[in-house]
């Protein structure tokens, strides 16, 4: 018989499936910078132009497209490689949690990037920087959690799932403004909107919801079904 | 040999369709299977369970000793190469970078047999997967699955797409690499006469249950075809196993189970043409015979 395969330590499982998944590093790692550098090109002399007329402003910030090309991106890893990894013999748990930990390594070098970037444009204070790259670290990931939670729930539910989370989340959307209407909340709200306590309330809910998407995620993959027919 | 595979009493049922109705049956250490049946017959639906893709809804399986789901012991022992495997090619978009991903997590990959399967199959490393054929595609499953040396490889019609030279070249290099690392190797396949000489067992499923599980080797010579005017016919298989049974105008054909030499020796000397069938012929022929049990019982 060929030799049987011992079990290897969690961290060697989990390792191999990072490698898996970052082994072409081109979509998740050099194509959004080759994109965003194209970009901060024509932002910069977009605002040259701005300043020679006397306005001032950033045109363009970097965060605002990795959140969007991210959360593509992830759905993209989530989706392909999920199949694959299950036909190689790798379990759900380690697809689910090496997945996460790769799209934390990008969300990270992202991150890092942004920040230097940001130095490059100027910015030089370096709590601002830390506080800045603690937020944009926090929104890439929520960004590509959420897309991995969904393509969790579409690989556990298929469409029935997707159309059930889009019409709650709709009606949950439309349905807030009316309910703080009717228990007479504004006031209430956009006092804690700008109250020193915001801040730190922002923090503890993003995290809170990424913990909570993490979690999501990993219940809806335990017993899903990696068929794409 | 021990037994590396045992199914029992697995059922499957999507809503009121019954995928799977209790089967079992177990597989050995160190052999080639083909899993046979008619398309939704419950093949891949068993191969998916068997490698914890799909639960099952009832039933239990084990593979080397252990529950296979979420087992990371047992998953990294198989292989499992579907039928139109999909590629991320957006991921992983050059053949290159499938193989080098199968060579991360299979543990006993052997690159210098991959090398080999790409050359004899000619798949370029440096070609993109969306541009592969449906037949290279399925060559490239074929290749992974090989070069994996997984304890239990498992292929579903791996051969989809493939040309009958590309079939063969399957098949020896199969059997080649077999002879030297004997593995457990389990392939659902409809060609079962090309594949007949490679496979060691044979499981036939039929309407998501087991009709036939036996070593190819008893098979062989089991079953023959009588043929001749009707009522010779009639008279020669009254007390023999009938798989089927065809007449045209006077002319009858039966196809028979367990008939012995002598049997056959006798009916011969009466002037009817007695042929040994096809293992192809056998499995049709039986899984005629099962479908018309199923309606009489239905009745």
């Amino acid at each position: 018989m060929s030799t049987q395969v011992t079990e290897k330590p969690l961290a060697t499982r989990l390792l191999r499936v990072i490698k898996m998944n970052l082994s072409n590093p081109w979509p998740t790692l050099i194509t959004p910078w080759l994109i965003l550098a194209v970009l901060l090109t024509t932002a910069f002399f977009f605002e040259l132009w701005l300043t020679s007329i006397g306005a001032t402003g950033v045109f363009f910030e970097p965060e605002q497209f990795l959140i969007i090309y991210l959360l593509v991106i992830a759905n993209q890893v989530f989706l392909n490689q999920f199949p694959l990894a299950l036909s190689y013999g790798v379990t759900r748990r380690d697809f689910y949690l090496g997945t996460v930990l790769s799209l934390t390594f990008v969300a990270f070098a992202s991150t890092v990037g942004i920040t230097l970037v940001s130095i490059l444009r100027g910015a030089n204070d370096l709590t601002d920087l830390l506080n800045a790259a603690g937020a944009n670290f926090s929104a890439l990931l929520a960004s590509e959690l959420l897309a991995v939670t969904l393509t969790a729930l579409y690989f556990r539910f298929r469409n029935i799932g997707m159309v059930t989370f889009f019409v709650t989340t709709g009606t949950l959307m439309a349905g807030s403004p009316f309910v703080v209407t009717y228990l007479d909340l504004w006031d209430e709200l956009e006092r804690f909107a700008f109250s020193s306590s915001w801040e730190f309330a922002r923090t503890v809910i993003g995290w809170s919801v990424i913990a909570l998407m993490l979690l999501i995620g990993y219940g809806l993959i335990r017993r899903a079904n990696p068929q794409l027919r | 040999m021990s037994k590396i595979i045992e199914v029992s009493n697995l059922s499957k049922n999507f809503g009121s369709l019954k995928a799977l109705d209790k089967v079992s049956f177990a597989i050995e250490q160190d052999g080639i299977y083909g899993l046979v049946g008619r398309n939704g017959a419950g093949k891949t639906t068993l191969l998916e369970i068997l490698t914890s893709q799909t639960i099952a809804s009832e039933g239990e399986v084990t593979i080397l000793g252990q529950h296979p789901f979420e087992n990371s012991y047992v998953m990294s022992n198989i292989a499992f190469i579907k039928e139109a495997q999909r590629y991320p090619d957006n991921i992983l978009p050059k053949v290159k970078d499938v193989l080098g991903a199968a060579a991360l997590i299979f543990e006993n990959w052997d690159q210098g047999f991959a090398d080999q399967l790409l050359a004899d199959f000619r798949l370029d490393l440096k070609r993109k997967v969306r541009k592969l054929s449906k037949g290279q595609t399925a060559a490239l499953g074929v290749v992974i699955g090989l070069a994996s040396r997984a304890p239990v490889t498992i292929f579903d019609e791996p051969y989809s797409g493939m040309d009958p030279v590309a079939r063969q070249l399957f098949y020896d290099r199969l059997l080649a690499d077999y002879a030297e690392n004997p593995r457990t190797i389990i392939f659902s396949t409809h060609l079962v006469d090309e594949a007949a000489d490679l496979l060691e067992h044979i499981i036939v499923l039929e309407s998501g249950r087991v009709i036939l599980d036996a070593a190819t080797e008893d098979l062989r010579g089991q079953a023959a075809v009588i043929e001749g005017p009707m009522a010779k016919v009639m008279g020669a298989i009254e007390k023999l196993e009938v798989l089927e049974l065809q007449e045209v105008g006077s002319f009858g054909r039966a196809f028979v189970n367990q008939i012995s030499q002598s049997q056959s020796s006798k009916f011969v000397s009466e002037g009817l043409n007695v042929q040994p069938i096809s293992l192809q012929q056998l499995i049709i022929s039986k899984t005629k015979q099962n479908s018309n049990l199923e309606m009489e019982s239905a009745k």
